[in-house]
């Protein structure tokens, strides 16, 4: 019974492969957390980092 | 009757009842989100001008010396990849676009900032009453950004028309409603119906019909179009965005065809059958010969993933930003967009489907059903379930 229960236990390998899907995790929170510092850009520098005009010079 | 028995209450309903409440309670956060604020634009624009007045709406009239009216500021708002994008617009009084910014947008961060760096604005200044302002006419667009240039150059046109048309009272062009409807909607119709045909094949022929639709969404909905189905889709229904059908059909093949089937077969045929990424990891599974695994810690990894997915549809309602927190890393496998973040991931997952069927799918993906899929099948559930037990329900004598 122990023997079968040991068969069925996750081994080393699982336990890796665990651990760098848990890194994976890891990098979507830092993607997430990215891409939200991103968004919290002020309207202003929104319309100052995407101002185009035809005259050059007037870009801010 | 108990409430358990009426609504076929399992034990972890409560806590997807507690999930969609606070979905519910983040959309009323981002519903107050406030609203777009031009005089940065108006300041940049017109340096030299001595007053701004206000008119209808988002519109003003530039006023330089000795109350000569230099032109007018307006804005215009389409529908770009992952909702309503807004652009301001300035023209001066012989009907020319004299400068454009974005003021507000939904997109995805990475592809934005890849569409503003590449100069694309540019190509929409300059232009006069005269010009149609349409993508693809005098406009050129930048491949697998195509709903960013479509959105932006629709807000222009739109902006620009109403300048001329009702402050300066110059001549446009006749608005012709394309439809846009091309070799992309088509591609995606064919891959829907060999995917249902194929479920009523079996053996080999339903086996070949697979990896056709497979390969199909590879190259086509991966590779050409970069075009696969993200959260962003979902986060947009959610929040209440309909994009213009004339110019999203494709969008609406997707989204309509994916519920339907969902609802009707309670069958996702995208995932099985031809989401790109899921090909290109079925690739690697079978060069590396990769079989499902057991991994230690499931439990973790599954609430892990369920979490992650409730944030990240939490962070794309508050923001009122449905491409914000669709963190899959399709578009860095198909256009090579993304954060640095999104491209480690995509080296670890590659290399991992080797050896492990579908890791994305099975440990990452918001969409699969561990998450957002799950969260469908047993809202339907319990609602189908109590519109049963309601229909049995026998009339008082």
């Amino acid at each position: 019974m122990a023997e079968a229960e040991k068969k069925t236990k996750p081994g080393l390998g699982a336990t890796l492969w665990s651990l760098l899907m848990m890194v994976c995790l890891l990098l979507v929170v830092a993607h997430l957390v990215q891409a939200v510092s991103q968004d919290t850009v002020s309207e202003e520098e929104l319309i100052k980092s995407t101002f185009t005009s035809v005259q050059p010079d007037t870009i801010p | 009757m108990s409430a358990k028995k009426a609504f076929g209450w399992r034990k972890q309903d409560g806590i997807r009842l507690a999930v969609i409440a606070w979905i519910v309670t983040c959309w009323w956060i981002g519903a107050d989100r406030a609203g777009v604020d031009l005089q940065p634009f108006l300041a940049a624009a017109w340096p030299d001008a001595q007053d701004f007045e206000k008119l209808d709406g988002d519109s003003y009239r530039v006023v330089g010396d000795e109350e000569t009216v230099l032109g007018y500021v307006t804005t215009g708002t389409a529908s770009g990849y992952g909702g309503p994008l807004t652009m301001a617009v300035s023209m001066t009084i012989d009907g020319v676009v004299e400068s454009v910014a974005v003021v507000e947008h939904r997109e995805t961060p990475s592809f934005f900032r890849t569409v503003v760096d590449s100069r694309f604005l540019a190509r929409l200044t300059g232009k006069t009453n005269e010009d149609p302002i349409v993508l693809g006419d005098d406009v050129d667009g930048l491949s697998g950004a195509t709903y960013t240039c479509l959105g932006m150059t629709q807000s222009v046109h739109r902006a620009a028309r109403e300048i001329a048309g009702e402050y300066l009272d110059l001549e446009v062009p006749a608005d012709k409603r394309r439809v846009v409807f091309g070799l992309p909607e088509i591609v995606l119709i064919a891959l829907f119906t060999i995917a249902v045909a194929r479920r009523r094949i079996k053996g080999k022929v339903s086996k070949v019909l697979r990896w056709t639709t497979l390969l199909g969404g590879l190259v086509f909905l991966g590779f050409l179009f970069n075009s696969p189905f993200v959260l962003a889709h979902i986060n947009m229904v959610l929040i209440g965005y309909w994009p213009e059908w004339q110019t999203h059909i494709f969008w609406y093949i997707l989204i309509i065809g994916l519920l339907l089937f969902k609802a009707t077969e309670e069958w996702n045929v995208y995932c099985y059958d031809f989401c790109p990424f899921g090909a290109l990891q079925e690739i690697a599974a079978t060069i590396g010969g990769a079989k499902p695994k057991k991994l230690r810690w499931s439990k973790v990894l599954l609430w892990a993933q369920r979490l992650l997915t409730v944030a990240a549809i939490s962070l794309a309602l508050i923001y009122r930003n449905p491409g914000l927190s669709s963190y899959e890393i399709f578009g860095t496998a198909f256009a090579l967009e993304g954060s640095n973040f999104q491209f480690a991931l995509l080296a670890i997952i590659l290399l991992s489907s080797l050896f492990l069927y579908r890791p994305w799918c099975r440990h990452l993906c918001p969409l699969h059903k561990n998450a957002t899929e799950g969260l469908f099948d047993n809202t339907r559930r319990i609602a189908r379930t109590a519109w049963q037990k309601l229909r049995r329900k026998p009339s008082p004598a």
